[in-house]
């Protein structure tokens, strides 16, 4: 015989099961120092705002002294996380992880992983940055004369500040070196693709600038907007010949020409992305379906796709988007993402 | 001389009140907002247990735990100004670490996590007699968790949190992001529905009320 069950009962049948006294770790020690990084810069901002309501221009002023007789003294780290969304971790060396927060102290040696649907921007003392996109880890090698990192996995965006003769910046892969001056480019650790020209697990993107791409004896010149290698499974229109960025090889190669619209399709891509930071869902959606729709064979076509049904959420249309998702890309990043969303 | 162990038979335990070596919370809370860096150890094993703990009871041993246990440490260092006193610092750090794994869950669509470290409850597995009533209530509770899934994600939220967590509907609409009301709303829905579900299953509601019947 059965009857109905009191409203209580699931409730008090269920609990966690790590909810027992297991003894609680002590807290690590990188997490007690971002806290007092971050107190100390709270400090730090708080003795500006006062300054500045004494006088605003006299704050600004002084701002400007303390910071840089700061960095003159050593004071400031060479590098600090200027942003950071989702979950990232920096390992310091010799030290434990710890969540990644705006203005931590970056040293080198250090590790900053970002997770999947996580971001982290990393600033240098010279204003140089490196963004740092989902799913990426990145070393922080050298940060001196020579600043030197090393990508080896996902994607990170570069903007490089014109440096003195004396200064190197280059970002390493586990296959190439990257090389620049001064610039905005983009530098990718994935998998090495048969449609590539050059069997490479890494891809390169200047946006502008130039950056010397050394892998081996081989040493090619980017001129921006190019990219390297020369993959035919990118989606583009043959470019006009007024429009083709000038691309140099060094050593032992023939002149390629790189796809400009490569660029087009990346500011596309951020076109989306902007409108989806500002919270304008509608158009972010209808740019990243128009983009999967357009370069449905680009590298960026899956991260489009799964930008969009993240957007669409648990609607039909978003169910629909996972399906197709999961059919084209059964092991794709967002599997399990996609996967929720069809439900049990 | 030396006090005797033995206690005389009607001596009864007592409590007393004895003064913490560490700083008060308010001396606490008074030099983080000041923004001293020298109370960040103190702050940090302050709010780690209650991080940790909560961690544990909503993710269970996810990959993803610890990073977000120091994530929401941050989080409560950010926040805690927005800490008015109503409640204790505890219960505050337990609602905003909740907050923390909710929205972290919730960003990649995987909310049902919140469900996979559910199972029997200690004080219902502690006064179940023998191994073999302990199987079947283990079951029982696999089952109910089966069922708990194919409730809308929203509202079996609601209901873990509040009727399994023992979160209020105020902090469930913290956690949630939402109205008090739309909490409470969800809560009676969620209930309303696992209720029904596990109605619906005869053979798991006849143990269920075999289980409620069997004597403490």
């Amino acid at each position: 015989m059965t009857h109905k069950l009191p409203d209580d009962l699931p409730g008090r049948l269920l609990g966690s099961k790590h909810a027992s006294a297991r003894p609680v770790p002590p807290p690590p020690d990188a997490l007690v120092a971002a806290v007092r990084a971050r107190l100390e810069r709270g400090r730090r901002l708080r003795s500006l705002w006062r300054i500045a309501g004494v006088a605003v221009a006299a704050g600004v002023a002084t701002a400007g002294i303390y910071l840089g007789v700061g960095a003159a003294r050593g004071e400031h780290p060479g590098a600090r996380v200027s942003s950071a969304s989702g979950v990232a971790v920096l390992t310091p060396q010799g030290s434990q992880a710890v969540a990644v927060t705006p203005g931590m102290p970056v040293s080198e040696g250090s590790w900053v992983v970002t997770h999947e649907g996580g971001a982290a921007r990393i600033e240098l003392a010279s204003g140089s940055s490196l963004s740092l996109a989902s799913s990426s880890q990145l070393q922080v090698v050298q940060l001196d004369a020579q600043q030197r990192f090393r990508l080896s996995g996902g994607r990170a965006a570069v903007h490089v500040q014109r440096l003195p003769a004396s200064q190197r910046f280059v970002v390493a892969t586990d296959d190439v070196e990257v090389e620049v001056r001064g610039t905005r480019f983009e530098v990718e650790s994935t998998q090495v693709d048969a449609a590539c020209d050059v069997a490479t697990a890494t891809r390169v993107v200047v946006l502008e600038g130039t950056v010397v791409v050394r892998r081996g004896a081989d040493d090619v010149e980017l001129v921006g907007p190019a990219h390297w290698p020369d993959c035919k499974r990118v989606d583009a229109v043959e470019p006009p010949p007024a429009a083709e960025p000038h691309v140099v090889e060094k050593v032992g190669r023939a002149p390629r020409r790189a796809v400009a619209e490569l660029a087009e399709l990346n500011a596309r891509y951020r076109a989306a992305l902007v409108a989806k930071r500002r919270g304008d869902a509608k158009s972010a959606l209808a740019q990243f379906e128009d983009f999967y729709r357009t370069y449905p064979n680009s590298q960026l076509a899956e991260a489009a796709r799964v930008e969009a049904l993240r957007l669409l959420g648990r609607t039909d249309a978003g169910k629909a988007a996972a399906a197709d998702y999961l059919a084209r890309y059964p092991s794709g990043f967002a599997r399990d993402e996609a996967r929720a969303m069809l439900g049990p | 001389m030396a006090p005797s162990a033995s206690k005389s038979p009607d001596a009864r335990p007592s409590l007393q009140l004895v003064r913490s070596d560490g700083p008060s919370d308010e001396e606490l809370l008074r030099g983080v907002a000041a923004h001293d860096s020298s109370w960040a150890d103190a702050f940090v094993r302050r709010v780690w247990p209650a991080v940790v703990t909560t961690v544990r009871r909503l993710m269970g041993d996810d990959a993803d735990a610890d990073d977000i246990s120091q994530l929401a440490v941050m989080e409560a260092l950010g926040s805690i100004k927005r800490y008015r006193r109503k409640g204790t610092l505890d219960g505050w750090v337990r609602t905003l670490t909740a907050h923390t794994v909710y929205k972290a869950l919730r960003r990649k669509g995987l909310e049902r996590r919140l469900f996979t470290a559910l199972e029997v409850a200690e004080a219902e597995s502690s006064r179940l007699p023998g191994p073999a009533a302990a199987l079947r209530v283990r079951d029982a509770v696999k089952r109910v968790v089966r069922h708990l899934e194919s409730v809308d994600v929203d509202r079996a939220t609601a209901w873990a949190l509040h009727d399994v967590h023992g979160f209020g509907l105020k902090e469930i609409a913290e956690i949630t992001h939402v109205t008090e009301a739309a909490a409470q709303t969800r809560l009676s829905r969620g209930r309303r529905e696992l209720l029904d579900l596990l109605n619906g299953d005869s053979d798991l509601a006849e143990l269920l009320s075999e289980l409620e019947e069997t004597p403490s």
